[in-house]
């Protein structure tokens, strides 16, 4: 069943089996219904073989399920419900939850928090203010330059991220405490 | 931001980078960011070619929304603008007014700019992916035509995808000697059941 993108209203079809427009928000739409929407399972999949063969591998979680793929972390045999393919290899659930959990691989990540852009934005954000910013910064830079120092060996994502933002926010945030510093201390030496 | 990386070519990107929407050689790969400005943390969704259910894109209001708001902040600055340049007589408010005059011209700029954005790059939509288990917007699919183009390329691939193993699981179930579905009869009900007591 396709429902619309906005109100989430099941769509009419028309002659060629596509939606053209909503009857709750009468607005244009276009989308397509593929096969695994009529599947019991709501996904393709290949259908799991029960062993009935003396000597067949069984899968490692479901002893009556012919295994067909070993995992490429454990080798543990799995049957087409329990593998899944992540990234070019077939593993299982257990592996896949020890990458991203345990060892915190960054392909298998499905949230990552991007520090370098935190910094930046410590660093930025302030002169939103006007001219307020320039003494807000004096609080945001130690944080920043703390994230870049703590976070500086951190995840990027997967999404391939040049270093250059962590190296510019802990450039700038350097620079602002040392402006400041020598600001106070010239107030000082002043008075 | 890369167009490609890996087996990852780019379809879509968000303002800012702060989203982007990716097709691998099996799946869709959505990084959903979220932040200020700068995206502040990233969230991953893949789809799977095989587990899409459907695919749907919506026109929305939003971007002639935006253009009338544009619109109108853009005449009220001009106008503002003009009464501004007007006011100038020589006295010493003058710097002040000519200041007050150049920002008002350069806000209204900003909105004619916007305007103009949003005319070429046309009509606004929602996008949407439905799994078994999810449905997810997709943010950086916003523009009705290149969401349209999208669509279509989506569909050939998925439905290649689909039906290339739709068409594959009766073979396999004949070379294991299973019938296809449907193709056998009944089991005999036994008739020596046990009674619950």
């Amino acid at each position: 069943m396709i429902s619309c993108a906005k109100c989430e209203i099941p769509l009419p079809f028309d002659a060629q089996g596509a939606p053209e427009y909503c009857p709750n928000c009468r607005r244009s739409c276009v989308g397509h219904q593929f096969p695994a929407a009529l599947t019991s399972t709501g996904e393709i999949s290949k259908p799991v073989d029960p062993v009935d063969v003396m000597g067949e591998a069984s899968c490692f979680y479901h002893d009556t399920k012919r295994a067909i793929v070993a995992c490429d972390g454990c080798g543990r045999y799995l049957c087409s419900h329990c593998k899944a393919d992540w990234l070019g290899r077939t593993l299982c659930l257990g592996c896949i939850h020890t990458q991203r959990e345990v060892k915190g691989a960054g392909e298998f990540q499905s949230r990552v928090t991007l520090y370098d852009n935190v910094a930046l934005s410590l660093l930025i954000l302030p002169f939103l203010t006007l001219v307020y910013g320039i003494f807000l910064v004096m609080f945001t830079a130690p944080v920043a330059l703390y994230l870049v120092l703590r976070h500086r060996k951190a995840s990027r994502g997967i999404v391939p991220r040049g270093p250059w933002r962590m190296r510019i926010a802990g450039g700038l945030s350097i620079l602002v405490i040392l402006g400041w510093v020598g600001v106070i201390v010239a107030a000082f030496f002043v008075e | 931001m890369k167009k490609s990386f890996g087996e990852y070519v780019r379809i879509a990107r968000g303002f800012f980078g702060c989203s982007s929407f990716w097709r691998g050689d099996s799946h869709y790969l959505y990084v959903k960011g979220s932040g200020f400005l700068l995206p502040f943390s990233e969230e991953y969704f893949r789809f799977e070619f095989l587990k899409v259910q459907s695919v749907v894109a919506t026109k929305t209001a939003r971007g002639t929304v935006v253009s009338i708001f544009c619109g109108a902040g853009a005449i009220i600055a001009a106008l503002l603008a003009v009464a501004s340049i007007s006011g100038l007589d020589g006295s010493p408010s003058d710097p002040v007014l000519y200041v007050l005059a150049t920002l008002l011209v350069i806000a209204a700029m900003v909105c004619i700019a916007i305007i103009a954005v949003n005319i070429v790059l046309g009509p606004t939509c929602v996008f949407r992916i439905q799994t078994a288990v999810r449905a997810e917007t997709i943010r950086p699919l916003s523009r009705w035509r290149h969401a349209q183009d999208v669509l279509a390329s989506m569909q050939a691939e998925i439905e290649l995808a689909q039906v290339a193993v739709l068409r594959k699981a009766p073979e396999q179930a004949a070379v294991a000697g299973q019938p296809e579905a449907g193709s056998g009869e009944l089991p005999p009900i036994p008739t020596n059941l046990p009674t619950e007591s």
